[in-house]
């Protein structure tokens, strides 16, 4: 964190308002992105203080800075976050995803501390299941449970989105089927 | 069982492997998932990789980030919330 206040209090006024608008332009987009698929603040926040010091130090004036083309832009983020993820994984630092888009609880859910079937071995047999789902299907089912709708499963896989949707409901029928069989009903959930 | 109860324990099945700690012995290194992210490598490895990635609750946060970096500053970045 050190060296982000050295390099923000250093740098001449014109640069930093241009680094601040390319930055918070992408911030703003990550952010929206991030919230579909449970990205904490602390990687929003390393992976935009991260391209804003490569930015800087690659371009090193506003004009350069706010005339960089997309492509460019595009590199350099990229090339940030797996930097950023190099060094995580060096210090075994990587934070899990977080549980449930924004931490939300689904509507009308009131677990209690009791119920039945809500333990770790439910949630292990569930996975079982999965895993035990033919390759082709069973990928695209860990997506969906995992959060990704059918267009961005599609889009992943480079798949159209009829296949991506037939591959899925006839994996997710197997899934219920497996479970079926395991003794895992419907009232399962509480 | 519902799609969103079947999510719902999958959900509570990455934060159980989540809290059993980090071994990444069996994790793809980082290039390998910034290629899932360029769909670099062909549909048998993608598929296997995705398998990996979406029952890893390690690895899947590696792949949105990158994920989220290339959105946000690709072509075709997603829009900004006014």
């Amino acid at each position: 964190m050190g060296r982000y206040v050295v390099f923000m209090e250093s740098q001449p006024d014109a640069i930093s308002e241009a680094l601040d608008a390319v930055v918070a332009r992408f911030a703003s987009r990550v952010r929206v992105i991030g919230i579909q698929h449970s990205l904490t603040g602390s990687d929003v926040d390393d992976l935009v203080q991260e391209v804003r010091v490569r930015l800087w130090k690659a371009l090193e004036s506003g004009e350069k800075i706010l005339a960089a083309p997309a492509s460019y832009i595009h590199r350099t983020a990229v090339s940030a976050a797996l930097d950023v993820l190099r060094r995580r994984r060096a210090r075994r630092e990587t934070p899990a995803r977080l549980s449930r888009p924004s931490g939300v609880a689904l509507l009308g859910e009131s677990p209690g501390a009791d119920a039945p079937m809500e333990n770790e071995e439910l949630q292990r047999q569930i996975g079982a299941a999965v895993d035990d789902l033919i390759p082709g299907r069973r990928a695209v089912v860990k997506m969906y449970l995992a959060g990704y709708d059918r267009l961005e499963i599609a889009d992943l896989l480079g798949w159209t989105e009829p296949k991506t949707r037939n591959l899925l409901y006839r994996g997710l029928a197997d899934l219920r089927e497996h479970l079926t069989a395991m003794g895992i009903g419907p009232e399962a959930i509480q | 069982m519902s799609d969103e109860r079947l999510r719902l324990s999958y959900d509570r099945l990455l934060a159980l492997r989540a809290d059993g700690g980090q071994d990444r012995t069996a994790c793809p290194p980082i290039d390998r998932i910034a290629a899932l992210v360029r769909r670099e490598e062909d549909e048998d490895q993608r598929l296997t990789l995705l398998d990996h990635v979406m029952a890893c609750p390690f690895c899947q946060a590696e792949f949105e980030l990158v994920r989220a970096a290339s959105r946000a500053s690709g072509e075709q970045a997603a829009p900004v919330e006014s």
